[in-house]
């Protein structure tokens, strides 16, 4: 499909008629630059309108109303009604085609009310001639252009960044368009449809010879044949519900996986606070021990700690007492002096010195042997004993207090540490709770994954054993049929039928797996042309399974589809269009339809859109964008004329609210405006 | 029907019959005639083959 031009009148921004012929041949790339409002998406709009009939594209929300026909003229001409339209031309396989798509709009103070207002298909005849008549029913229009550009797969060749970037995602509805975009281009839709008008004709078939034999046992075979198939296409419902199951709960954990790690910092914190909370039980529980140490060694040591200063004052008292004991003269002396009437320490008489006798006399009457001699000296050694007790159990008390007061400091500040931690997650203490959300709904679904697996499995023995069985009553009753003359002839009808529709199995599980293959290799070349230098290696390759599912493989050999950044993903969705494209059209060296874009560049980074401008005008047939000032700088705009593909370039001028125009420009002339 | 060429490289394999019959097959569906309609006209082609055949 090649385009060739474009006309509009009162079109959206574009006030008049307007004529945009596009570049193709070798210089086949074309640009429309203008900023945001001038009309760029009104181009891509009236594409999808002029092709398929749509006033909405994807970026649109369907519940606005989307104004087809030019408030400008509307204006002018209040409560006229104003003619609008969109022609395009183009060819496809050596056919050449233009269709005129027409709108009547009139403004009535502030409503403004649109119809479409018929369409005309003009194709040529084998011979290259136009047909005198034009097409003008609907249908019959959609249907042609559904040949040319089937509208289910318009999305994958004319995209808006929108489209784009839903592309580059991995959800079930994109892996659903994918699949389709594949059925339909590679044609393995019509072997689908084809098998199954095949199987129809087969269990028509066979019901109407079961039904005319009146044979007991024909009849017996084809209703045990019956059983398996219902048995079959409940078993098949199943799994397919289970498969269905079990892809929405991969999807969910991905997308919860997405989430957490997206919350990156707060799972850090979470990490951290867990590993700080840790730490602050071994402290409680290390506290908790040196307390019981301390209480165990105080009770035993608490006399010897509250007697420490009663020792001091009994010792001294006993040593005081036990001095004044020693001032006394001995009971022995004085009883000797008094024996003998003189002093045994002076020699005194103590006869002729009657008051020196009485003196002796009275220390002997006053004298008290001291009898706590004995027990004082024992207290006084106990007292000893127990004061060097206490010097030795006071430095082992002193260290167990030093110990469990730096316990207790570092117990303090793992305290404040989380609770510092807790008073920053509890600012997110939302995020907090979806996360620990999250991760409980990942750990259910995978044990929900799991046990589906299992079932899964079991299932699909179980089909291959009754697929099995049927093939085998299948043949016996082929066999009973082609026994019965009368059924010789439609049995073998059914026979030939049965055939065809296994050769066409067969043919089909073979041209998809080959077609995947093919589609895998081309798009990894695709990608690793299309990709800047230094992330070529990150991508190893690009898988697509049984089901059409995309897969990107890393270097390792680990899959990294959700952990490549949107730019690099869109950068596989374009590889994989081109690729898909490509292959579709055959042995063709470049894609067969148009890529067309709408503010392509926005997540693409500055050496992937130089690598992308470099390579892709090479791969595709035309390539039509849409670029702002920021997608089309001083920088894109040298690689693009670089490529020598610059064909048509046009700049989109306001020159009035409502009256954009579009303007060609010489191809060495300066479009960008920004370095 | 502009048919990709390695399937049609696939169903060229077959016998000449199974080969008319696919190819008018895929044709029709291609054409979107009504699945009844095609059930219907590739019945009489395969009757016919058979009768052919005999």
């Amino acid at each position: 499909m090649i385009l060739h031009e474009i006309e509009l009148l009162n079109f959206r921004q574009f006030y008049g008629k307007q004529i945009l012929k596009f570049a193709e041949g070798e210089k086949n790339i074309t640009i429309f630059f203008g900023d945001n409002g001038k009309g760029k998406t009104g181009i891509f709009r009236a594409l999808m309108f002029g092709l398929y009939g749509s006033a909405y594209i994807q970026q649109d929300n369907k519940n606005d109303v989307i104004h087809l026909v030019n408030l400008l003229a509307l204006q002018e001409n209040e409560r006229q009604p104003v003619e609008a339209y969109v022609k395009i031309k183009l060819s496809d396989k050596g056919k050449n085609y233009e269709i005129r798509r027409c709108l009547k709009g009139v403004k009535n103070a502030s409503d403004i009310v649109e119809r479409e207002d018929g369409i005309e298909l003009y194709s040529t005849d084998e011979r290259g001639n136009f047909s005198p008549q034009p097409i003008t029913d609907k249908q019959k229009v959609e249907i042609e252009i559904n040949k040319v550009l089937n509208e289910e797969i318009k999305d994958f060749f004319l995209f808006d960044a929108e489209k784009i970037d839903t592309l580059a995602k991995t959800d079930s509805k994109v892996k659903q368009e994918v699949k389709t975009a594949i059925f339909k281009l590679l044609q393995i839709e019509n072997i689908e449809k084809s098998s199954d008008v095949l199987q129809r004709l087969y269990s028509k078939q066979n019901k109407k010879i079961v039904e005319e034999s009146k044979n007991l046992d024909i009849e017996k075979k084809s209703k045990e044949i019956d059983d398996i198939d219902s048995n079959l296409s409940s078993k098949t419902i199943i799994q397919d519900k289970k498969e269905e199951n079990l892809r929405l709960c991969n999807e969910e954990i991905l997308d919860m996986e997405e989430k957490l790690s997206k919350n990156e910092d707060i799972k850090n914190l979470q990490f951290y606070l867990k590993k700080e909370e840790e730490i602050l039980s071994s402290y409680e529980g290390r506290l908790s021990d040196k307390k019981r140490e301390v209480k165990n060694m105080l009770v035993q040591n608490a006399p010897k700690l509250l007697l420490r200063d009663n020792f001091s004052i009994a010792n001294n008292y006993l040593t005081q007492s036990t001095s004044k004991q020693e001032s006394v003269v001995p009971i022995e002396v004085l009883d000797l002096s008094l024996q003998n009437n003189v002093c045994a320490c002076c020699n005194n008489d103590l006869s002729a010195h009657l008051n020196n006798l009485n003196h002796v006399k009275s220390l002997k009457e006053n004298y008290k042997r001291s009898i706590q001699g004995t027990f004082t000296s024992a207290l006084k050694n106990v007292i000893s004993a127990a004061e060097s007790e206490y010097d030795s159990s006071k430095e082992d008390i002193y260290e167990l207090l030093k110990e469990l007061r730096e316990i207790r400091i570092k117990r303090d500040e793992t305290k404040a540490s989380v609770s510092d931690i807790n008073d920053k997650l509890g600012e997110k203490a939302r995020s907090q709770q979806d996360m620990a959300n999250y991760e409980m709904t990942i750990k259910k679904n995978k044990e929900i994954a799991q046990n589906l697996q299992t079932e899964i499995f079991e299932l699909k023995k179980e089909i291959k054993e009754d697929e099995s069985r049927k093939v085998v009553y299948q043949k016996e009753l082929e066999r009973m049929m082609r026994d019965n003359d009368s059924l010789r002839f439609d049995s073998k009808v059914l026979s030939f039928i049965n055939e065809l529709k296994q050769d066409l199995g067969i043919i089909s599980e073979e041209f998809s797996v080959q077609m995947r293959e093919k589609l895998k290799d081309q798009t990894t070349e695709i990608f690793k042309m299309l990709i800047d230098h230094k992330d070529r290696d990150l991508v190893k390759r690009i898988e697509i399974n049984d089901k059409f599912e995309i897969s990107i493989i890393g270097w390792d050999n680990t899959e990294i589809t959700q952990d490549i950044s949107q730019g690099q993903r869109q950068i596989v969705a374009l590889s994989f269009i081109t690729a898909l494209a490509k292959i579709a059209g055959g042995e063709e060296r470049k894609v067969s339809f148009p890529l067309f874009m709408d503010a392509p560049f926005g997540r693409i980074s500055g050496n992937n859109r130089d690598h992308l401008i470099s390579n892709l005008p090479d791969l595709t047939s035309q390539w039509i964008l849409l670029l702002t000032d920021t997608e089309l700088t001083y920088q894109e705009e040298k690689v693009f004329k670089t490529t020598e593909k610059l064909g048509k370039w046009y700049r989109l001028d306001q020159i009035q609210l409502y009256h954009s125009e579009i303007v060609e420009i010489e191809i060495n002339q300066t479009m960008a405006t920004r370095g | 029907m502009n048919m990709n060429s390695e399937l049609n490289n696939k169903i060229n394999v077959l016998h000449e019959d199974k080969r008319y019959i696919l190819h008018l097959l895929m044709n029709e569906i291609e054409k979107g005639k009504p699945v009844t309609v095609i059930e219907d006209m590739v019945l009489d082609e395969v009757r016919q083959i058979i009768k052919e055949g005999e």
